[in-house]
C-alpha cells in the first residue's frame, strides 16, 4: 500500500499586513518524517493549521495525492481531511478513559468494532492495561502515546506534529521519542514534525525544512543541510556554531585567525560571514596557525576547548583523549567541510 | 461558517442586555427624571450619613478581615498544631450564611435580653443600666457581623496563595537567615498581597452591597438609603442616584479585584509544586493557633448558627406555617437559577471561543454581578411602572426572575469558564482532525466539559437567589413572601424565635455549595490548578 504525498504549492496566508505563510512550498512523502524547525515566529505553527485545515490559505494549493484539499477558493474543513494532529499539549479529551480517546476516531464503526481497534492500539503501544485510565491518570509518555495512537487509529492520509516531545520529563523523552516515531513510521504515511529542538531533528527526521519569515529557506536530508546550509541563519539553526567576520581575498581564499579556507571561486574582495561548526575547529600540532586554550570543558566524548587568537575567540569540540589544558598554546586549522563562508549583508555562499 | 460566529454572537449579546437592562434603567431613572425636591433632602440631610456610615462599615471589616482571615490562612496552610484539618474547611463555613441572617443572631445573643449579658449581670450583680456594653446596633457592630460572614473570600485566596507560593522562596528566606516571622512579613506577606487585596475587594463589594444586616442593625448605609429613597421617600429617582454613587464604589472594588487576581496569577506560576511542608509548631503555639481559629469559627459561623438552632427548637411549637413560603422560594430560586444559567453558559461559550462580542457581553454580566440588589430592583420598578399593564404581581415576578439574572449570571459563568479553561484548546482541533463535525463535538466534547462546572454553576445560583433579599423584597408580588424576605420581617419585627428556623433553613441550603467547594479545594490538585 502506498499512500499518497501531501503537497503544497505556494501556500501563503496573511494575517493583516504580514505574512506568517509566505509562498510555501513543501512535499511530504510517505514514510517519511519532515521537521521543520526555524526561530519562534517563523510561521511553522501557522504553515501546520493550513495543512491541518485549520486555516485557509490566501494563495497556493494543498493536494493529497490527486485530492485538492485547499486553495484561495475552496478548502476541505479539517474535519473531512483525515489528517492526525498530534499537539505539545496532547490534547487528550478529559471526560474520555483511555481507550475511548482511541475510539473517538473510529466513530462511523459499530461501537464493538470501534471498541475492539482501540484495544488492539492500546497493546500495541504496550497500554492494554491503561484502557480504562482517564487522561489525567496517565502519565506524560502514557498520554503522548495515546495521542500518537488516537491519531493514527482512523487510517490518516497523513500526520502532522507540533512539537510533540517538548512537554515530555528529559529523562524519559529519548525513550518515548523513538517509541512514537517507529510508530509512526510504520503508518507509512507523510508525517510532518515540527520542533524547535535542532538535534531532534537531525538524528529522528528523514528530511529537514528550515523555515523563516514565513518562507522555507532550505529543505533536504539531514546531512545537506547541516553540511551545506544554505546560509548563516540555517547553519546557526542546527546546532552550536563560531560566526567570525572576515575579508574574502582575490585569490579565492578567507583568512581567520582559525585557519584558512578557499571558496569556489575566486572574485573581488568583500565582506564575508565565516561560520564554523564547532567540530570544524581541529587541533593539529603542525600546523603554523596558532591559538591560545583559554578553558576546557568535558562534554563526554568530546571537551568543549575556548580558544583564543589574536582579539577572535571561538569553541572547538575535541575527541577527549586529546591532552589539552587552559595556557596551552597549540596549532589549530578548519575542517574546510564544516567551515560555511557567507556574502555579508547578502545572501547565498560567496 | 461565519454566520454560525454571529449566532453566536447574537446569542451572547441578548443575554447580555437582558442582564444589563435593570443597570441601564436605574442609570437612566437616576440621570433623567432625578433632582426633584427629595433629592435636594436626601443631599442635605442623608447623604453624608450614608457615605459615613458606608466607609465606616467597611473600614471596620477590612480591618477585621485582615486581623483574622490572613493569619489563619497562613497558620493552616503551613503549619502543624491540633485541629488543623477540621479548621481548614471549617473557616469557610460562614459562606454558607448571609450577613443579615447572622446579625439576627448575633443581635440576639449580644442583646440585652441576650444570654451574654444576662451571665454579665449574674456574674457581676449589677443591672442593665449600670454598665457600658458594645452597641451592636452600629456601624462598629454591622462592621463585625459582616467581617463575621465575608472573612472567607480573603481566607481562600489568601490560603490558595499561601498554596502555591513557591517553598523554595520561603526555604531561600530561611537559608539567608530570616526569622519564621520575617519569612512571614517579608516574603510569603508580599507574594500573597495581590491575592489577599483581591479577596478583600470581594468581601467589601459584598458588604456594601449588603442590605438585610445593616438595615436591621439600624445602619444607614447607601445600599439602606437607596432601599429607603424607594420605600420612605417613594422617590426612585433619589433612589437611583444614590445606587449610582454606590454603583461606582462597587466597580472600583471590581476593577481592584481583577487587577488583584491577574498579578495573583502571576505570582502563583510557579512551574514545579512540591508538597508544601508544613512546621510543626511547638505545644504552646498550637493551642494559641486552635485557639484563634475556633475564635474565629465561633464568630462567623459557629455561635450565630447554633443560637439560631436552638431558638428554632424552642418555637417548634408555635412556629407559624413554612410550607407556603419554602414553595415560594425553592420556585423562585429554581426559576431564576435556571434563566440565570441560561445566559451564563451560552456568554462564557462564546467567550471561550473568542467570538466577536463576547468579550462585552462578559463585561455587562460581570458589572450586573457588581451592582447591588436594591439598584437593580429599583431600575426594575421603574421598567415596570412604564408598562401600560402597571406593576401586576407576574409581571413583577418576571422583573425579579430579570434581577436575579442580573444580578448572578457572573457568578454561574464562572464555573463554566473554569470548566472550558481547564480543558486544552487544541481540543477542539483534535475533535476536528478525528472527522468530528460541529454537532458531534458539541455533544462529545463540549458539553461533557462543561457538565461538572455548569452543575456546579447551577448550585451556586439556585444557593444564591434563595439567599437574595432587598431584590426579593422590593420586587415580590404581595403575599409572595419568601423564606429570605420572611425572616427578615420577622427578625425586624423582633421576633426572633419565629426567624430562626427560615435564617436555618436559608443557612443549611447555603451549605451545599461550601461543601462542593471544599471538596473540590481537597481534591484540586495544585499542578493542575494552573493549566
Amino acid at each position: 500500500m502506498s499512500a499518497p504525498s501531501l503537497v503544497a504549492t505556494g501556500l501563503s496566508r496573511t494575517y493583516g499586513r504580514t505574512a506568517a505563510v509566505d509562498g510555501v512550498s513543501l512535499t511530504l512523502k510517505p514514510g517519511e518524517i519532515t521537521a521543520l524547525i526555524g526561530p519562534s515566529g517563523a510561521g511553522k505553527s501557522t504553515l501546520l493549521r493550513l495543512l491541518a485545515g485549520l486555516e485557509r490559505p490566501d494563495a497556493g494549493t494543498l493536494r493529497s495525492g490527486p485530492r485538492l484539499l485547499a486553495s484561495a477558493d475552496s478548502a476541505i474543513p479539517t474535519e473531512q481531511r483525515r489528517i492526525g494532529l498530534i499537539f505539545q499539549d496532547f490534547a487528550l479529551f478529559p471526560h474520555l478513559d483511555a481507550a475511548e480517546n482511541i475510539r473517538f476516531g473510529l466513530h462511523d464503526l459499530p461501537k464493538a468494532e470501534g471498541r475492539a481497534r482501540a484495544m488492539a492500539w492500546l497493546e500495541r503501544i504496550g497500554l492494554d492495561s491503561r484502557a480504562a485510565a482517564y487522561p489525567h491518570q496517565l502519565s506524560g509518555g502514557e498520554q503522548q502515546r495515546i495521542a500518537i495512537a488516537r491519531a493514527l487509529a482512523p487510517g490518516p492520509v497523513a500526520i502532522l506534529m507540533d512539537e510533540p516531545f517538548s512537554g515530555l520529563d528529559p529523562a524519559r523523552r529519548e525513550d518515548v521519542r523513538e517509541m512514537a516515531l517507529a510508530t509512526i513510521a510504520e503508518a507509512g504515511i507523510p508525517a510532518l514534525l515540527v520542533t524547535h529542538d535542532a538535534e531532534e531533528a537531525l538524528l529522528h527526521a528523514d528530511r529537514i525544512a528550515f523555515m523563516q519569515g514565513g518562507r522555507i529557506v532550505q529543505a533536504g536530508t539531514p546531512d545537506e543541510v547541516y553540511r551545506h546550509p544554505a546560509d548563516a541563519g540555517t547553519a546557526a539553526a542546527l546546532g552550536r556554531v563560531n560566526r567570525l567576520n572576515a575579508t574574502s581575498r582575490e585569490t579565492g581564499t578567507v583568512r581567520t585567525p582559525f585557519g584558512e579556507v578557499s571558496l569556489p571561486a575566486s572574485g573581488p574582495e568583500r565582506p564575508v560571514t565565516v561560520i564554523i561548526r564547532p567540530e570544524g575547529i581541529l587541533i593539529d600540532p603542525l600546523s603554523a596557525t596558532r591559538a591560545v586554550v583559554v578553558a576546557v570543558r568535558p562534554g563526554g566524548p568530546f571537551r568543549h576547548v575556548r580558544l583564543k587568537a589574536g582579539a577572535a575567540e571561538a569553541t572547538a569540540l575535541v575527541p577527549a583523549p586529546m591532552p589539552v589544558r587552559a595556557g596551552d598554546e597549540v596549532g589549530v586549522r578548519l575542517d574546510p567541510a564544516l567551515t560555511f563562508v557567507f556574502e555579508r549583508q547578502g545572501q547565498g555562499p560567496a | 461558517m461565519s454566520g454560525a460566529m454571529s449566532t453566536g454572537a447574537l446569542v451572547s449579546l441578548v443575554a447580555a442586555l437582558i442582564a444589563g437592562l435593570p443597570v441601564i434603567a436605574t442609570v437612566l431613572i437616576g440621570l433623567v427624571s432625578g433632582g426633584g425636591a427629595t433629592w435636594t433632602h436626601i443631599t442635605q440631610t442623608f447623604l453624608w450619613t450614608y457615605l459615613s456610615n458606608t466607609l465606616q462599615v467597611l473600614a471596620g471589616v477590612s480591618v477585621l478581615i485582615l486581623a483574622t482571615a490572613v493569619p489563619a490562612a497562613w497558620l493552616v496552610t503551613l503549619h502543624e498544631f491540633p485541629g488543623r484539618r477540621l479548621f481548614s474547611w471549617l473557616l469557610i463555613l460562614p459562606l454558607a450564611a448571609p450577613g443579615y441572617v447572622l446579625a439576627f443572631s448575633w443581635a440576639d445573643l449580644l442583646g440585652v435580653a441576650g444570654p451574654v449579658q444576662a451571665a454579665l449581670r449574674d456574674m457581676t450583680g449589677l443591672a442593665a443600666r449600670d454598665y457600658w456594653f458594645p452597641d451592636l446596633r452600629s456601624p462598629a457592630g454591622c462592621a463585625f457581623v459582616l467581617a463575621g460572614a465575608l472573612y472567607p473570600y480573603v481566607y481562600l485566596t489568601a490560603r490558595a496563595a499561601f498554596t502555591s507560593q513557591s517553598v523554595c522562596t520561603l526555604e531561600a528566606a530561611a537559608a539567608l537567615g530570616a526569622s519564621p516571622l520575617q519569612r512571614f512579613l517579608r516574603v510569603a506577606l508580599p507574594g500573597a498581597r495581590p491575592a489577599i487585596i483581591a479577596g478583600l475587594a470581594l468581601a467589601l463589594m459584598e458588604a456594601a452591597a449588603d442590605f438585610g444586616a445593616a438595615s436591621f442593625l439600624g445602619v444607614q448605609t447607601l445600599t439602606v438609603g437607596v432601599f429607603r429613597a424607594w420605600s420612605s421617600f417613594a422617590d426612585p429617582a433619589a433612589g437611583a442616584r444614590l445606587a449610582i454613587l454606590l454603583a461606582g464604589l462597587m466597580l472600583a472594588f471590581q476593577w481592584a479585584e481583577r487587577s488583584g487576581r491577574g498579578a495573583a496569577g502571576y505570582a502563583a506560576s510557579t512551574t514545579r509544586w512540591r508538597r508544601q511542608h508544613r512546621t510543626a509548631l511547638s505545644p504552646l503555639a498550637g493551642a494559641a493557633a486552635s485557639l484563634f481559629c475556633l475564635g474565629i469559627f465561633l464568630w462567623g459561623f459557629g455561635l450565630p448558627v447554633a443560637r439560631l438552632a436552638a431558638r428554632a427548637l424552642e418555637a417548634r411549637e408555635t412556629a407559624p406555617p413554612m410550607l407556603g413560603m419554602l414553595a415560594n422560594s425553592l420556585v423562585l430560586a429554581g426559576i431564576g437559577a435556571l434563566a440565570a444559567f441560561l445566559v451564563a453558559v451560552p456568554i462564557a461559550y462564546a467567550a471561550n471561543l473568542k467570538r466577536p462580542l463576547s468579550g462585552l457581553a462578559r463585561s455587562i454580566v460581570l458589572g450586573g454581578y457588581a451592582m447591588p440588589g436594591a439598584m437593580l430592583a429599583l431600575g426594575a420598578l421603574h421598567v415596570l411602572n412604564m408598562l401600560p399593564l402597571g406593576a401586576s404581581g407576574n409581571l413583577a415576578l418576571v422583573m425579579l426572575v430579570l434581577v436575579y439574572v442580573s444580578r448572578f449570571a457572573a457568578a454561574g459563568m464562572s464555573p463554566v469558564e473554569a470548566a472550558l479553561a481547564r480543558a486544552p484548546a487544541s481540543l477542539a482541533a483534535a475533535a476536528r482532525s478525528l472527522g468530528a463535525r460541529r454537532l458531534r463535538r458539541i455533544t462529545d466534547v463540549d458539553l461533557p466539559i462543561i457538565l461538572p462546572g455548569a452543575a456546579a454553576a447551577a448550585l451556586i445560583l439556585f444557593v444564591e437567589i434563595l439567599k437574595e433579599l432587598p431584590a426579593t423584597l422590593m420586587l415580590r408580588p404581595f403575599n409572595w413572601d419568601t423564606l429570605a424576605v420572611r425572616a427578615y420581617s420577622y427578625a425586624s419585627d423582633e421576633r426572633l424565635e419565629a426567624a430562626a428556623l427560615p435564617s436555618l433553613l436559608i443557612t443549611l441550603c447555603g451549605l451545599l455549595p461550601v461543601i462542593l467547594l471544599s471538596w473540590r479545594l481537597s481534591t484540586a490538585r495544585p499542578g493542575q490548578a494552573a493549566s
